[in-house]
């Protein structure tokens, strides 16, 4: 499991009190208005955030808006940042949220939450969705992951890319840990067949 | 086909959540069924790949809208909204340094004859004080000035440096290496002009040429981004699907 | 050799950081390290590959008189001329470089040239392999050269843009922009021309006549103008010398870093010439035309002037010391010259 990626997650302690000490000074001058200050916050974790934004929504115009929304919601609410946690731990709670209110509503408008998924059984047909012993290509797998149905890549993206444990996408999502396993897992087997498609 | 019964089984592998006495049962099942190892073996790799997926990162335009809605809802301390890069501003130092240039050029004409203008301390001694006294003032404004719009333009140019930086790898390596000289060769300018101004801060050629270099060296930015664009377009047919927008 | 080698280098890389387009921003490093690996690769198989195949193909698009072409190459020259008619012809020759025969007429057939026309516009553009193509056949690099030797009527608006190959068109009085990477551009006997770029090779204009604005840069060549006629000339390079010689226009920009500039020609009534160089020489020659009001600033080379300039202020115009500015006026004073040099000199003479 890739811990680095856990250094982000809420649960997880925060730097060493130097850097804390960076932190709050650099919020201070963001209160205070300095505009350098906040785009040094800005350059420090857009990526990140952005590329959350980006597989959840399996989009990057609607995750530039909403890159851009996080960002000015994290401006207005700096106040509200007391150093308890980290930072980038901080903006990562608040920018999953806003993405996740952001799936929901989008979902609410399609009238749908889940998606029909095909049955899992089918996608595990070995023969037709084989990878070989070919390369997964990085560009590949991000342009499958936006093909996935939306409840699935959410799961995906928190269980394999940003990876969280399944007990913890649940309570993310609002969901039960048994569904989060079966929209991993069926997410998994389809990315499969996509990425096997693509030969 | 894949055994439907192991199914959960090979995720939970993968997942890294398989108890051992199931463990051990797929373990002996897969040495036996090629398309169940198959499958355990791709969800791994995807797993894996998930797991190493780098940052994507925001094209420029996100932060630039951040920082106007900052301005516009008057978010920002005044001194700090002019720090940044403004396409506004650009315009204004351009009829900043030509009003350095106006003004330098008519302050020359009243040094004495003959003589080159000096530092602005010795200057102020050497200029007869009943001579023009707003003069000596729009002396240090005219310093003022030109220190904040070689702020300017240095902010413009690390910003394109950095986008220029950051596809570089769409350029041709000969291309690059030209465009990397040249830039050299721009910088020279720009800092024997500024050893220039440190000698004689009043000398408007060296004014002018720190800015005329301080331009190129934008103007050489600029057409260097357009340049890598233009590449990246010349095959993009297969990259336009790659994310539908760029 | 050489340069024909990276020619085909440029191309090798353009067709594989194309189809990152979004991504090339995303993965730079990956990027890179990727290219090096290609260029070592390609480094080593060039030595073994002296077969050569070569293909010919012609193709005749309905352009009309006035109709719009843009041609888009990678790797290789584009030559366009003017034909009779009202046709366009484009002659498309590709040469393939491999190990074997077999396997450089394979490589013709994965480089391909996309030709459209629609309502008197057309488009000719070169089509390497995407990366997932050139993964399917296993391969990384396509000694491909392709050429376009083309005709058009001679009223065509053109568009021509090369990332690596010399660009050469001729007797075309629509409007023409030609840009590449690298390459020399070469522009003979146009009407307008709204631009002319490359960057490292040298970009060269003779004979053009218009009524609108010319700007010819390069970063690392020379720009050259003669015999030009239009309103306003932007002319530019980084290292490269600026030539502006027999030029008519009401605006002149030229600036170069290290390179020096020259202008030839009459100065209109009212008009504005600005001639700048950082470490290089300004000279200017006029010849006839109206006086004019000059300016003229070097930090640490010197002003001189053959022709007798009134000075502003009361400098005394017999003053033969070495000069680093010079304020005055000739003539009539109607046009304005701004010249500047950082360390090199100043000239003015007379033609």
């Amino acid at each position: 499991m890739a811990t680095s990626k856990m250094t982000m997650h809420p649960s997880v302690p925060g730097p060493a009190e130097g850097a804390r000490a960076a932190e709050l000074a650099l919020v201070e001058r963001c209160r205070r208005g300095e505009l350098g200050a906040f785009e040094e916050l800005y350059r420090a974790h857009a990526g990140r955030l952005f590329s959350l934004a980006c597989r959840m929504l399996g989009n990057p115009a609607d995750a530039e808006d909403l890159l851009q929304d996080i960002f000015l919601a994290a401006h207005r609410k700096l106040d509200s940042f007391r150093g308890e946690a980290a930072l980038g731990t901080w903006l990562y709670r608040l920018a999953t949220n806003q993405i996740l209110d952001h799936v929901r509503s989008r979902a609410a408008r399609a009238g749908q939450i889940t998606d029909g998924l095909e049955d899992a059984t089918v996608l595990a047909d070995a023969g037709e969705h084989r990878l070989g012993d070919r390369a997964i290509a990085r560009i590949d797998l991000e342009r499958a992951l936006a093909q996935l149905p939306e409840g699935c890549r959410a799961a995906f993206v928190l269980h394999d890319v940003e990876g969280l444990e399944h007990r913890e996408v649940a309570d993310v999502l609002g969901i039960a840990e048994g569904t989060s396993k079966s929209q991993v897992h069926k997410a998994r087997l389809r990315l499969r067949a996509l990425l096997a498609r693509k030969w | 086909m894949a055994c439907t019964r192991y199914l959960t089984q090979i995720q939970e592998m993968v997942d890294g959540t398989l108890g051992a006495i199931r463990r051990a049962e797929l373990e002996m099942h897969l040495d036996q069924c090629e398309d169940c190892h198959a499958l355990l073996d791709d969800l791994r790799r995807i797993h894996d790949a998930a797991g190493s997926l780098d940052d994507l990162q925001p094209p420029d335009r996100v932060w630039l809208q951040i920082a106007g809605r900052l301005r516009q809802d008057g978010r920002l301390a005044e001194t700090a909204a002019s720090s940044a890069p403004r396409r506004s501003h650009l315009a204004l130092l351009a009829l900043a340094a030509a009003l350095v240039l106006a003004v330098g050029a008519s302050l020359m004409l009243l040094w004495p004859r003959g003589e080159t203008p000096r530092a602005p301390a010795e200057a102020g001694a050497g200029a007869p004080n009943s001579g023009n006294p707003a003069a000596v003032n729009s002396v240090e404004d005219v310093e003022n000035e030109l220190r904040q719009a070689e702020q300017h333009y240095e902010s413009a140019i690390t910003r394109l440096q950095q986008i220029a930086n950051s596809s570089q790898s769409s350029m041709d390596p000969q291309v690059a290496a030209t465009l990397q000289r040249n830039a050299q060769v721009i910088d020279q300018a720009i800092a024997e002009s500024r050893a220039a101004l440190r000698s004689e801060p009043t000398s408007a050629p060296a004014r002018g040429a720190l800015f005329e270099a301080l331009r190129q060296k934008v103007t050489m930015l600029q057409d260097t981004i357009a340049l890598m664009n233009e590449m990246r377009k010349g095959n993009s047919a297969g990259a336009a699907q790659v994310l539908n927008k760029s | 050799m050489i340069q024909r080698r990276f020619a085909v280098l440029a191309a090798v890389l353009v067709a594989i950081a194309a189809p990152c387009l979004a991504n090339a921003q995303v993965y730079p490093e990956r990027l890179t390290a990727k290219m090096k690996h290609v260029v070592a690769a390609y480094q080593r198989r060039d030595r073994d590959e002296r077969e050569e195949q070569t293909e010919r193909t012609t193709k005749t698009l309905r352009l009309g008189s006035n109709g719009e072409l843009s041609l888009g190459n990678i790797a290789g020259d584009i030559t366009v001329t003017r034909g009779g008619g009202n046709d366009a012809t484009v002659e498309i020759v590709k040469v393939a470089k491999a190990r074997s025969a077999d396997e450089a007429r394979e490589l013709l057939t994965l480089v391909t040239v996309d030709v459209s026309e629609r309502n008197g516009r057309a488009e000719v553009k070169t089509r390497y392999p995407s990366g997932d193509e050139n993964r399917r056949n296993n391969r990384r690099n396509f000694n491909v050269t392709i050429t376009f030797n083309v005709t058009a009527p001679s009223g065509t608006r053109l568009n021509v843009n090369s990332v690596s190959g010399n660009i050469k068109v001729s007797d075309i009085k629509g409007e023409i922009s030609v840009g590449t990477a690298s390459g020399n551009v070469s522009v003979t006997s146009a009407g307008a021309i709204a631009e002319a770029k490359s960057v490292s090779g040298n970009v060269e204009i003779v004979n053009a006549q218009g009524d609108d604005s010319l700007e010819a840069s390069s970063v690392s060549g020379d720009v050259t103008m003669q015999r030009v006629s239009v309103r306003r000339i932007q002319a530019g390079s980084v290292s490269g010398n600026v030539k502006l010689e027999e030029v008519q226009c009401d605006r002149a920009e030229a600036h170069s870093t290290s390179g020096n500039i020259t202008f030839t020609g009459p100065l209109a009534r009212r008009g504005r010439y600005e001639l700048k160089s950082f470490s290089g020489e300004v000279h200017l020659a006029i010849a006839g035309g109206s006086g004019f009001e000059v300016d003229a600033t070097t930090f640490s080379g010197d002003v001189r002037s053959d022709l007798p300039i009134t000075m502003r202020g009361n400098t005394d115009p017999n003053d033969r010391r070495r000069r680093r500015s010079l304020s005055g006026t000739y003539g009539d004073g109607s046009a304005i010259l701004e010249l500047s040099t950082f360390s090199g000199s100043i000239v003015i003479a007379k033609k």
